[in-house]
Formats: C-alpha cells, sequence, structure tokens
C-alpha cells in the first residue's frame, strides 16, 4: 500500500507540474493503472477548485479594515533573533561558557602547569573587583602557601610559587590598614607554621611578623608637636608689652606705678 | 543494468526537492524580509504579505465552510489574528503559508464550534432537492458548491490535504510541516481521501 501512495503521489506531481498526462502515468504504471485512474480524475476536478477567488470587493475591503485595525494596535518593536544575531548570541554564550569552565579548571592549576597563568589572571580580576582586597590578598597568600608545599620537591616550580607569596606580602605590607594588621598578623603566622613544617625558609616572612634579632631598632624621629598657643599675644591693654616666650603661657610686664 | 541505473538516478534527481528548493518556491516575493519588517512593526510590509496570501487563504477557507459569507469573515479573521500574533512565528520553522493555514484551520473549527453548526449531512440532505446527485453535478458542471459539499464526507484531516494539495497548491512537504505529520502519512490520507470521494461520486451517480 505504501508504494501506492507514492506512486499516486508521483503521478499527481507530475500531471500538476506538466510533466506528463494522466495517460502517461497510468501507462507508466500498467499494475495500478485501474486505481490510479478514478483517483487521478477526481483529483482533477478537485484542482478546478482554484478557479475560486475572493471578490475584488472583499479583497480591497478587508485591506482597509486591516489596515486600520494594524493602526488602532501597532505592534511593539519585538526582539526577532534574526540568524545573525543567533550565530553571534550562540558564539558569545559558547565563549562565556568555555571562559567559566576554564576558570574553573585552573583554579586547581600548581606552578608549571598551562593553566597557571590563566589561574594568576583570574585572581587578578577577583582582587580588582572584590570590596574587600586586602581579604582576597590573605586568600591569595594562602593559595601561595600551599602551592609551594605542594611542589617542594621542584625548585623552580616552588620559587615561582613564593614569588607569587612575595608580591602578595609586599601588597599586603603596602597597602593593609591599621584596622587589618590583626588579621594579617596572623595569617602569617599560620604561613610561616605551615611553610616551617614544610621545611620552607621564607625570611621576608619573619622579617614581616618580629623584627631580626642583634639589628639596631629603628629610632623614630619625634616631630615637634605645635604649640597651641600663639606665639604672639596680643595685648589690649595700653602700655602692656606681651612677650615671646614659645610654648609657655606668656606672661606681661606691666610697670609698677609708685604713687 | 547501466540505462536502469541512470533512469534511477533522473527519476530522483528530478523529483527530489531539497529544503532549500521548497525555500525557493514560496510564492511570496521577499518573503524572509517582509515578515522580519511586519514582525517590527511595520504595517505596509503586512500589508504586502496579506495581498499575496489573501487569495490562497480564502480558497482554503471557502472550501472548509458552507458559505461565502462564511469565508469572507473568517479570512479577515485570520489575517487579524496572524498581525496580533506574529511575534510567534518563526520562520525557520515553517513556511509563512503555512502558518495562516494552521490559524485558519482553528478559526475554522471555533466557526463551527461557536455556532453549533452540522453542515455536511444538512447540505447532503437538502441536495436531491435540487433533482441533481452530487456526482451529476460534479461531473457535468463541476459546482464549487457541489465540490465544497462533496468534500465535507471527508475526515477533517482528509479535507485539509485535499484543500491544501489541490486548491491551494502546497506540496507534500508543506502540508505535512502545516499538518505536523510526516510525508508518508500525508500520502496515506491523500489516498484515501480520494478513494472516498471516487466512491462516494460512484454511489451517487448509480444511486
Amino acid at each position: 500500500m505504501n508504494d501506492f501512495d507514492r506512486i499516486l503521489d508521483d503521478c499527481l506531481k507530475q500531471i500538476t507540474s506538466g510533466a506528463s498526462s494522466l495517460d502517461e502515468c497510468l501507462a507508466r504504471h500498467p499494475e495500478h493503472a485501474a486505481h490510479l485512474k478514478p483517483l487521478l480524475q477526481i483529483a482533477a476536478r478537485v484542482e478546478r477548485g482554484r478557479e475560486v477567488k475572493p471578490s475584488p470587493t472583499f479583497k480591497s475591503q478587508t485591506r482597509v479594515h486591516l489596515y486600520a485595525h494594524m493602526q488602532a494596535h501597532p505592534r511593539r518593536r519585538t526582539w526577532t533573533f534574526t540568524p545573525v544575531w543567533r550565530v553571534a548570541v550562540s558564539l558569545a554564550v559558547l565563549v562565556m561558557a568555555f571562559l567559566v569552565t576554564g576558570t574553573a579548571f585552573a583554579q586547581s592549576a600548581l606552578p608549571g602547569q598551562p593553566l597557571y597563568a590563566w589561574k594568576l589572571s583570574s585572581e587578578k580580576v577577583w582582587r580588582a573587583v572584590a570590596p574587600d582586597p586586602v581579604g582576597v590578598d590573605l586568600s591569595l597568600a594562602d593559595r601561595r602557601v600551599d602551592e609551594a608545599i605542594t611542589v617542594a620537591a621542584d625548585p623552580a616550580r616552588k620559587a615561582q610559587a613564593l614569588n607569587g607569596y612575595l608580591e602578595t606580602l609586599a601588597r599586603l605590607k603596602s597597602e593593609g590598614e591599621a584596622g587589618d594588621k590583626e588579621r594579617i598578623s596572623l595569617a602569617l603566622k599560620s604561613h610561616r607554621d605551615k611553610l616551617s613544617a614544610a621545611a620552607i625558609s621564607v625570611p621576608e616572612l619573619d622579617h614581616s611578623i618580629t623584627p631580626p634579632s642583634g639589628s639596631n631598632p629603628i629610632i623614630t624621629p619625634v616631630v615637634p608637636v605645635p604649640s597651641p598657643l600663639p606665639k604672639i599675644v596680643p595685648s589690649l591693654v595700653p602700655g602692656v608689652v606681651p612677650s615671646l616666650l614659645p610654648n609657655i603661657v606668656p606672661t606681661v610686664h606691666v610697670p609698677i606705678l609708685n604713687p | 543494468m547501466r540505462r536502469n541505473i541512470i533512469r534511477s538516478l533522473s527519476f530522483i534527481l528530478l523529483n527530489v526537492k531539497s529544503a532549500e528548493d521548497l525555500r525557493s518556491d514560496s510564492l511570496i516575493p521577499d518573503e524572509t524580509s517582509l515578515i522580519h519588517q511586519a514582525q517590527s512593526g511595520d504595517a505596509d510590509s503586512f500589508a504586502r504579505l496579506y495581498d499575496a496570501c489573501v487569495e490562497r487563504v480564502y480558497r482554503y477557507v471557502y472550501f472548509r465552510v458552507a458559505d461565502d459569507a462564511t469565508a469572507e469573515d473568517i479570512t479577515s479573521q485570520v489575517f487579524l489574528k496572524a498581525w496580533e500574533h506574529l511575534d510567534r512565528y518563526r520562520s525557520g520553522s515553517a513556511s509563512f503559508m503555512a502558518w495562516l493555514y494552521t490559524i485558519a484551520r482553528n478559526q475554522v473549527i471555533d466557526h463551527y464550534r461557536t455556532r453549533k453548526e452540522s453542515v455536511p449531512l444538512d447540505k447532503i440532505a437538502s441536495l436531491p432537492a435540487t433533482g441533481r446527485t452530487v456526482a451529476e453535478q460534479v461531473e457535468t458542471h463541476f459546482d464549487l458548491q457541489a465540490m465544497r459539499d462533496a468534500l465535507q464526507f471527508l475526515t477533517e484531516e482528509q479535507q485539509q490535504v485535499l484543500i491544501l494539495k489541490f486548491i491551494v497548491e502546497m506540496t507534500t512537504e508543506e502540508i505535512a510541516q502545516a499538518m505536523n505529520k510526516n510525508e508518508g502519512a500525508v500520502r496515506a490520507l491523500q489516498m484515501r481521501a480520494l478513494q472516498t470521494l471516487s466512491k462516494y461520486l460512484k454511489e451517487e451517480k448509480f444511486a
């Protein structure tokens, strides 16, 4: 039966397009001719329905009505996805997915691995957008310590991790505010303990926590405190001359008049 | 053997149409850009789409309802609905005409549901009063109204296939898209519809 469906459809297609006549189709399929003939004849009759056309009056009136409706109910400009936009959005989504996945994978990279540079870049972005850069620096310092311990067997990779640690340490020293000192100090002590346990020495870290023994203490120059009192006190008493005595309560010389 | 292979290949090449060919078959010139402009709110572009499609939509509706006035009413409703829901049309999924036929079909169904008309039997029952059978009318005069009535004997899907294929001039592929069926199912519906119509007309002739 499926073959007959197809043969009928092919014959209809060929007759409609003018490629062959009804008789030619029947001649091509003599085994089905008896069944095909009445169906093709009926199809030809149904095709005459194409003569139906709406009246010109209806067409023009409906057009006017439709136009008025369109003016009364304007379409809001909707965002339509043209093929170009579809490709652009798909690409953008792919790039985003690649960046997110790559960044997630890179977080476990160690010094010397291909994704390590990606990890450092992502950390720069993290630090740039974080509301608490000191907190981020402490986390990054933690990471560098862990990395240094993990790759301790490889001097070059360990040096790379420690260099990163020292950079972070320098930032903490220069940018940490008074309120951050306590948590920075605690973190550095923790780092020192972890590194010591792994037999890694970082002299700069020791210097940052306690001053080295045997060195001369740093003498901070005393800045002179400006006197809150003016050097010249104007006198409202005639004949009274104010003295110029800095940093002490001004006195006046009052001439004693003998009666 | 070689000649048979060449003949088979040429037959396939002549009859198989690619999706691109189907797109180029569109009777609406510059259809895609007109639709995009209309979707952006351009009434002129939609009016041009109306000009290109109105006759075929009317023909479809004409053979699905009992009278011309209803056909006109439903046809205009189809275009108003199309304007309202134009953003739902996706150019990649089906042709614009196929989308319009989906709206037209729903409008016809709504029409019968709301008016509770049972056109087929009533209309056919009244035919003998004219003194002629449907077969005579079809064979001698091919009265369009008679064909309209004869089509009512088919199932809704069979009517749909015959009207879309022979009156609206859609290809089997386009009909399959519009009816959300595969081409094999459409061919089977087409064959059964023609057989039913042929049998009915033969019975009427010898009744």
